[in-house]
């Protein structure tokens, strides 16, 4: 908020300012910490951890987990986590089998691929050989007759064309009602002449004047 | 007010990611408050104010890395919050199937039902009176009164010209008087 607060000259001064509501004491305090309690989890999603903190964090249940060994699995549809007494390092050996490559493209995708294909193909044909209807073809000529029909000639057409009288732009009626209402309420100073804002406010019509804060568009319309 | 950091510090705050929740900590201490009140004057109930100003805060959040420096944080503060405030007041009025016409009336009726209410009280009338206005003129009435806005910086906040919220302004101070006299 600005820190030039305005006094009104147009409000009575005898109104009061406070406010008649009651409030649950220590609400804005309480209210504080509720709200940053709920933007937590969001500010953890925005401010993901950097690795070096992560793992000092979990260094203590890394270190638990070489020394002991844990075992999980599911029952009754809950982790059930169990920490084995101490276990002996073992010495993993890769195994040398081969595996057989085989091809990650299924059948039915080739056969996809080629029914696609196919269908380009077959559309590709219908443009290159557009169908002539003889249907069409009629249409379009009678289309072509038209003006002749009535009996019009092209030169006709010009001559009807050139006489049309344009209406000019300077003539077209302003249909906005406001205009004036704008322009002084724009120009309008009631900080420094507030009894001649009043006075001027007092002669425009009441019904003008809610007629134009009717017609004021906000962001809510 | 002193005690709080400058939108342009806070918002260079932000962009380091080490100082990020600090960022939003700072805002949430200079804005809150405000913020809280904007809300609560248009949505009547405390539960309901602080649901609205929760998830207000929460898209600012979620917004914030898009923050345009051009534009000020605090009116787009507000106008994220009049926003919500707005949308969840339109939800609630199509849940309980209440009609353009008997808006006014049915804000009065929150009103009434709030904790402390006294219809003698100067402070409680000049509510009730500011319930009577339109939507729009009561948003420009509280950002004017209220929070003492300049129009310029309201302009931006409701996507409004200068000239039409000095006309809705004048005509809400008009209202709200003719409402308190007749009480």
């Amino acid at each position: 908020m600005q820190e030039h607060p305005h006094t009104d000259n147009e409000t009575p001064q005898h109104w009061p300012k406070g406010m008649p509501f009651r409030l649950p004491a220590d609400y804005f305090t309480k209210q504080r910490e509720h709200i940053l309690q709920s933007l937590e989890y969001e500010w953890n999603q925005h401010s993901p951890e950097s690795p070096k903190s992560e793992l000092e964090r979990i260094s203590p249940l890394l270190s638990a987990l070489k020394q002991r060994g844990v075992t999980g699995r599911w029952n009754d549809g809950k982790p059930d986590i169990q920490f084995q007494p101490s276990i002996q390092d073992k010495t993993v050996v890769k195994s040398e089998k081969k595996s057989k490559i085989r091809s990650m493209i299924s059948p039915g995708t080739w056969m996809a691929a080629a029914a696609l294909t196919g269908l380009l193909l077959l559309g590709k044909i219908i443009l290159d050989n557009p169908i002539s209807h003889p249907n069409l073809t009629d249409a379009n000529q009678s289309v072509d007759n038209i003006p002749d029909s009535f009996g019009f000639s092209d030169a006709d057409i010009n001559a009807y064309l050139s006489d049309i009288t344009v209406f000019p732009a300077e003539n077209i009626p302003d249909t906005s009602k406001h205009t004036d209402i704008e322009q002084f309420l724009a120009s309008a100073d009631m900080l420094t002449a507030p009894e001649k804002f009043t006075q001027q406010m007092e002669a425009i019509p009441v019904h003008d004047l809610e007629a134009y804060i009717t017609d004021i568009p906000t962001f809510n319309d | 007010m002193s005690n709080h950091m400058h939108d342009g510090d806070i918002l260079r705050m932000f962009e380091a990611p080490g100082t990020r929740e600090k960022a939003f900590e700072a805002i949430l201490a200079k804005y809150q408050e405000r913020l809280y009140w904007h809300v609560r004057r248009l949505v009547i109930d405390h539960e309901d104010a602080n649901d609205v100003l929760q998830n207000s805060l929460i898209r600012a959040w979620k917004g914030l890395n898009g923050f345009r420096q051009d534009a000020q944080l605090y009116t787009w503060l507000y106008r994220i919050a009049t926003n919500e405030s707005l949308s969840f007041l339109e939800q609630k009025k199509r849940k309980a199937a209440v009609s353009m016409d008997e808006v006014p009336g049915w804000m009065t009726e929150q009103l009434q039902a709030e904790e402390g209410f006294d219809a003698n009280k100067l402070e409680w009338k000049l509510q009730l009176a500011i319930q009577q206005l339109p939507e729009k003129q009561k948003l420009v009435f509280n950002l004017r009164y209220f929070d003492e806005m300049p129009y310029e910086e309201m302009s931006r906040v409701l996507g409004t010209s200068v000239g039409a919220l000095k006309a809705s302004y004048h005509h809400a101070v008009k209202k709200v008087e003719k409402a308190m006299l007749e009480d």
